[in-house]
Formats: C-alpha cells, structure tokens, sequence
C-alpha cells in the first residue's frame, strides 16, 4: 500500500493499491471507507479472473463488480442484510461537495447533487465513463439481493462471483453477456426455475438489460 | 497555448473542467509546457489505462488551430502536471 498525495484512490494493475488523502471538500481520507478498500482490491481480483476492458460496457462492468463487492465488505463490516444496507458507496470518503456519498447502488443518480449515473437502459450514457454507466449493473445487483432477502454474500455475491471466474465471461464483455451468465449460474445452482433463477432475471429486467 | 481540460474517472468518477493559458505564464514556465503539448500532440500516449485514474481530455488552441488529445493522469508530462492540477482546482464540477 503507498499513501499518494492525490485526492483519489486507484488500483495500479500491478499489485498495489493508492489511496490519497482528499482534498477536503470533494474527497477527504480515502482509506477510511471499507467499501472503497473493497472497491479498490476487486479490482485486482477482476484483472486477474476476467481482465474486463476498461472502456464501454465492458468498463462499466469492471466498475461495478468492484462496487458490488466492495458493499459486501461494507455490510458484513456493519451486520447488514440487503434490506437494512443503505447500498451507499463512499459515504465515509466524500467531502461536503458531495455529500452524503459517491454513488447508490439502490438509486443511481441520487447519491449527491453531481451524481449522473443511470438507473437503467433507458439513461445509458453513449461513450460515457465506466463510473456512469455502472450504475446500471450496480443496481440490477441490488435488485437481485433485495429480492432474495439476507445477506447479499448469501446468493448474490456468490453468483456475480462465479461470473466473473467463468471462462466464459469475454474481456470486451456487455451487460447483457455479463447477466446472462448470472442467470445461469444461478440456474445451475439452483434450478432452471427457482425462485433464486428468477431473482437473476428480476434484477436485470429491472434495470432493462434484455436477457 | 490556450488549453481547455476536462477531468473525468477517478474513484469519484466526477467530471470536472477548468482551463489554462501558457500566453501567461513566465517563459521558464511557459515553454516547456508548450513542447510538452507539442509532443503529445503528434505522439499520443497509448498505456492502458489503470482502474479509478483520472484520464484528461485537452482541448489545445494554438494560433488558429484547435486540436483534442486524451491522455491518461500517468502519462501527464511532468511540465503538465501542475498546470493541470491547478486548472482543476480554479475549475469547475460538470457532473
């Protein structure tokens, strides 16, 4: 771990994450979110299983299954379930510029007044940062843990997990290839027509990705 | 030099623009900054780009050109670096 003199935090593809000290009024300590922590060592995790390309859906991709496992660290850390979580990103990191948090997971584009992430398909931002457009995923995770109750590490996270070590998940990969690997992980575990199968296909329905 | 930067990426994922002129800067100052720009201009930096760095967009008006250039924050020239820092901070939030 190296202290970076930046108001950031980033994971350089080489093993180390950066985590700078703010400047105070966007970001202030980066090293004091568990979930950025989360965020930041995911992406290690992701280089290496699935290596998604950081551009286009792909990217957004990238970006999201680090803040989708990044929340699970967060929640475990506070004894959350999928209903008492705040499904907040970076709460503990931002400055009042961006208050209360980076992003939500449960309502992309409503975390602060900067926010511009879709919620679905329908806002999907053409050429857009991969911080945007994941919203989208982030919040079909989200639908999908909340659909099933307990813990999002239950069933959900397992699953996107399993997803993102599939050989079959390609480096250029979209959302709707990413969710329908979801889906049938989640069939194959559960059952063609279990009701965690149709959580999977809840989620992604949600937000308009087209299985 | 006039040049126009937008921020994007970073962990945030904000947007955030701002711009400098290197007409105003002392010449110890002011020409390296332009060879710098000179150089990026006719070889972009093609790295991949590393998870939750900033990427900049220039947008560089020299005389009667105008031409853009993105380069990731690790590639930045050194002669760029504070220039760029500061342009960001006088600047604004986009989104």
């Amino acid at each position: 771990m190296t202290i970076y003199r930046s108001f950031n935090a980033f994971w350089d593809n080489a093993g180390h994450m950066f985590f700078g000290d703010g400047d105070g009024k966007i970001l202030t300590q980066t090293t004091a979110g568990i979930d950025v922590i989360g965020h930041e060592l995911t992406h290690g995790v992701t280089q290496h299983e699935a290596n998604l390309v950081y551009s286009g859906q792909s990217g957004a991709l990238n970006e999201s299954v680090s803040d989708v496992f990044g929340i699970q660290v967060k929640q475990r850390a506070l004894g959350q379930d999928s209903h008492t979580s705040n499904w907040l990103i970076g709460e503990d990191i931002v400055g009042p510029a961006l208050l209360p948090a980076l992003r939500s997971m449960k309502d992309p584009g409503k975390a602060n007044k900067h926010d511009d992430q879709p919620a679905d398909m329908d806002g999907y931002v053409d050429g857009g940062d991969v911080h945007t457009n994941s919203g989208i995923p982030n919040r079909a995770f989200c639908v999908v843990a909340m659909t099933l109750g307990g813990h999002s590490w239950d069933v959900a996270g397992p699953m996107w997990y399993a997803t993102l070590c599939d050989p079959a998940l390609v480096p250029n990969a979209s959302f709707r290839q990413f969710a329908r690997l979801t889906v049938k992980h989640a069939q194959r575990t559960y059952g063609r027509s279990s009701k965690e199968a149709d959580a999977f296909k809840g989620g992604w329905d949600a937000v308009k990705v087209h299985l | 030099m006039l040049v126009e930067v937008c921020q994007r990426g970073g962990f945030a994922g904000l947007t955030r623009r701002g711009s400098f002129d290197t007409a105003t800067l002392p010449s110890e100052q002011a020409t390296p900054a332009d060879e710098a720009l000179r150089r990026l201009l006719e070889t972009p930096a093609v790295a991949a780009p590393q998870p939750d760095r900033f990427v900049y967009e220039l947008t560089i008006h020299d005389g009667a050109a105008t031409r853009d250039v993105e380069v990731n924050e690790r590639d930045v020239p050194a002669a760029l670096q504070p220039l760029l820092a500061a342009a960001i901070q006088r600047g604004e939030i986009s989104g």
